[in-house]
């Protein structure tokens, strides 16, 4: 089977490799990788019109790295993912940029009145989390360990804007999301010492073939320009 | 010949490529214990219940609308026709927004039934059920149509002559007649079932167990286990072919 | 049990309009062109077509009555219908296929199927062929299971539409005897219909002639034969038919005249003698037919530039002439004339 897949392969590798590439353009148009709850703050800081933006759960960021998509920065939402990119020798050495804190996301107006971490144990309400495999998912399930609270989801959500638009559309009744994605939905603060606090590390993917703009991509990012537009969005220095 | 042979021959790499390539990167050698966690036996179990369910559902529902299609002229059948087939070419995501609509909890019909047996319907199984059948209906219901319209509408006839009431009609003559037809619909839509993502992640969420069906697991493992979930694609993937296989059969045999 | 129908029926361009009745002791045969509406007739009959306007009664019940609003379902009719390609169920056995009717009219598994069993021995499929699928049989067989699917309901009235029409030619003879003795078998009333004249005229007993919706003519197989009242009768119907005996190389008839044949068939036959193959003379003919005879002319008429002599005799027989030829042999105020008829443009039928 394995020499059948091998000979296919070639094959098309043959069919397809007879194609010149098309030339690059003079400004090069990066295509940054980012964590879901970066949209916003990265929208604001380089607008789409200058950057292709593919925004993913953390660890699909790494599982479309690791496969060798046509990328230029990446940035995740978590220290464990760009860890094993470093690992992989995939990127350059990257370089914190903001914090995010987590929160519960509530319906607008807490209608279902929920105080704390321990109301989502509550058999009437709703509660959707981000799924394990995700940063905000293993930091909820740390935060709810840590505070002793058995929580029954509705749902374990593949990424972390998935599990606040359950609640922005009124499909559940809380969730835990970062802070900085409760958006339009009401929030309920964790307390410090039950928090989790996450770090974004963004890095240079090394085989960027604008390297020169991607390093300009990112020193925007860590700069004053970018510090400002992370904070407009609720998130921490680093 | 050569013109067409060359497009043809990377048609063929296009389909077949990505196959080779998930069985090029199959953990053969712990297949059956990626396949054997509890996780992949529960998305496992699960798809193959909400798989049969929302045949089920599609074979109660979908036979007699075929019906209906195919015999009943009625005033803007071809346009019910259409929209009754539209879940074949609309994005299954839409699908999901579009249940979401109608019985989640804001929803027109979820609004004010939210409550009865038998909901609430988003992020339970029922959910899954309804939208698999949502967008595998429609294969049943084309094969059937089409299968009822071949039928020759005099074998009923003659079964009326001999005294055989509407009813018996369908049950002894109609219904033999279609199943070759009808199996083929019911093959496709299980399997169109079997493999729905979008729809099912969108109005059903994600929960192992309850909700996380084949595709589902296969995407969630994709981030964190990535063997588990080619073991899983493998899984899929047999169980497509072996639908392809019962049904065309005789297509691979001759010829 | 007698079929009083008066059956109006739209049929796009003309509307099918037909009084028909008919009685269990006689044998009626619908005859026409194609697309004369004789198949819509046998299905507004069985129920299958809705009338627009029009009533029909069999034997005291009534099945139709626009008027009143009443509508009985085909299958709640005491009528049993043999399909003109069979229509037998594909997925069923032969035997199966019988006992369809038996089963629908709430008859239990077992029983029904002995019973079937039984019609198909009378109709003559044995039990080999009883276990078949319909593909697995030939057009004769077939239709001869439809035969039987339908009798096996005890109608009280049979509609056989187009019956040999899809039987080839070497089994046609059996099964218009074997449709002859079950027809006579059975009390129900007993409607064929049919574009072939020959099986009209070997089945039934009565005529009913429909062109475009209309009953054109309507009277025994002698009445329209003789008189043929529409091009279309007097081209296919108005034929002359002999009854008789066949015994080598001869056909005996009734009257004790006898006609020299073609073939070796024996026993009940009948034959039919298209009038322009009949010649008329002044004189004994001479030469190679083996048939003449001194008659009457008795009526000549005048028909589409042909001229049909009856002649009296026996036996009687039609000629069709050309005018001249009429008028060569002083046809029109009658008198003596000689028939003569070629033994080969005799068709022999056993009956």
């Amino acid at each position: 089977m394995r020499r059948a897949a091998a000979v296919l392969l070639a094959g098309a590798a043959a069919a397809t490799g007879c194609g010149g590439s098309p030339p690059a353009p003079r400004t090069a148009t990066i295509t940054v990788l980012a964590a879901a709850s970066l949209t916003e703050a990265f929208d604001d800081l380089v607008p789409a019109a200058h950057a292709r933006y593919s925004f993913a759960g953390s660890q699909q960021l790494v599982a479309q790295v690791t496969a060798g998509a046509p990328a230029d920065v990446v940035a995740t939402a978590d220290a464990g993912s760009m860890a094993q990119l470093v690992q992989a020798g995939l990127v350059d050495p990257p370089r914190d940029f903001a914090r995010n804190r987590l929160a519960i996301a509530v319906e607008p107006g807490n209608p279902r009145r929920v105080q704390g971490l321990a109301d989502l144990a509550r058999p009437d309400l709703k509660v959707v989390l981000a799924d394990p495999s995700v940063p905000a998912g293993r930091y909820a399930r740390q935060i709810l360990d840590r505070a002793g609270v058995t929580v029954r989801p509705i749902s374990l959500e593949l990424d972390v804007k998935a599990v606040a638009a359950k609640v922005a559309a009124g499909e559940a009744d809380a969730a835990i999301v970062y802070a900085t994605d409760v958006g339009r939905a009401g929030s309920v603060a964790i307390p410090d010492d039950a928090n989790v606090v996450a770090t974004y590390p963004v890095a240079v993917v090394k085989a960027t073939t604008h390297r020169a703009e991607a390093q300009a991509f990112v020193d925007r990012l860590l700069g004053p320009a970018g510090r400002a537009v992370l904070a407009a969005r609720g998130f921490l220095a680093p | 010949m050569k013109r067409v042979a060359v497009p043809a021959a990377l048609g063929v790499a296009l389909m077949v490529l990505p196959l080779a390539g998930l069985l090029q990167h199959a953990p053969w050698s712990n297949l059956w214990t990626e396949l054997a966690s509890d996780q992949g036996l529960a998305a496992l179990r699960l798809s193959l219940v909400c798989s049969l369910g929302a045949l089920g559902v599609a074979l109660v529902l979908g036979v007699p609308l075929a019906w209906v299609l195919a015999r009943v002229p009625f005033p803007g059948r071809a346009l019910v026709r259409a929209l009754v087939t539209l879940p074949m070419v609309l994005p299954p995501v839409v699908g999901g927004v579009g249940l979401l609509g109608v019985f989640g909890r804001r929803g027109f019909l979820g609004r004010h039934f939210g409550s009865w047996p038998g909901f609430p319907l988003p992020f339970t199984t029922r959910g899954v059920v309804l939208a698999q059948a949502f967008v595998a209906m429609p294969f049943l219901v084309v094969a059937a149509e089409a299968g009822l319209r071949q039928l020759d509408a005099r074998y009923e006839d003659a079964a009326a002559t001999l005294g055989a009431g509407p009813w018996r009609r369908f049950r002894t003559v109609t219904l033999p007649l279609v199943a070759p037809s009808l199996a083929a619909g019911a093959a496709l839509c299980w399997a169109r079932a079997l493999g729905e993502f979008g729809a099912t992640i969108t109005f059903a969420g994600s929960l192992p167990g309850r909700t996380r069906t084949l595709p589902t697991a296969i995407y969630a493992d994709l981030q964190t286990r990535p063997d588990a979930a080619v073991a899983l694609s493998v899984v899929l993937l047999g169980m497509s072919l072996a639908v392809l296989v019962a049904l065309r059969g005789r297509w691979l045999g001759a010829r | 049990m007698s079929l009083s129908a008066d059956i109006g029926v739209r049929l796009g361009p003309f509307n099918l309009d037909v009084a028909l009745h008919a009685s269990p002791d006689e044998v009626v045969a619908v005859v026409g062109p194609n697309g004369a509406g004789k198949s819509t007739l046998l299905r507004a009959l069985a129920g299958l077509v809705r009338l627009d306007r029009g009533r029909t009664v069999l034997g005291g019940a009534v099945l139709d009555d626009v008027a009143a609003g009443a509508w009985l379902p085909p299958d709640r009719r005491p009528v049993a219908v043999v399909f003109q390609d069979g229509l037998l169920f594909p997925h069923l056995s032969a035997l199966d296929n019988v006992a369809y009717g038996l089963r629908a009219r709430s008859g239990g598994r077992a029983e029904s199927r002995r019973r079937a069993g039984a019609w198909l021995e009378r109709v003559g499929v044995d039990a080999g062929h009883a276990a078949r699928r319909p593909a697995q049989l030939s057009g004769g067989l077939a239709q001869r299971v439809a035969l039987a699917r339908a009798l096996a309901t005890e109608p009280a009235m049979l509609l056989l539409d187009e019956p040999l029409s899809a039987v080839d030619i070497g089994a046609k003879a059996q099964l218009r005897r074997l449709l002859r003795e079950q027809l006579a078998g059975t009390r129900a009333v007993r409607l064929v219909v049919t574009h072939d004249p020959v099986d009209a005229m070997a089945l039934a007993d009565r005529l009913v002639v429909i062109e475009a919706g209309r009953v054109t003519q309507r009277g025994t197989i002698a009445e329209v034969t003789t008189q043929p009242r529409s091009a279309w009768v007097a081209q296919l119907v108005g034929l002359n038919l002999f009854r008789g005996r066949a015994e080598a190389g001869r056909l005996v008839l009734s009257d004790g005249s006898a006609l020299t044949v073609a073939g070796d068939l024996r026993g009940p036959a009948f034959a039919l003698v298209h009038p322009r193959a009949v010649t008329l003379h002044r004189a004994r003919p001479e030469g190679s037919a083996r048939n003449a005879w001194a008659g009457e002319a008795a009526g000549v008429h005048l028909e589409g530039g042909r001229v049909r002599v009856q002649v009296a005799g026996a036996p009687s027989i039609v000629a069709e002439v050309t005018p001249a030829a009429a008028a060569d042999l002083h046809l029109a105020a009658g008198g003596p004339v000689w028939v003569s008829v070629k033994a080969t443009e005799i068709d022999l039928y056993p009956v």
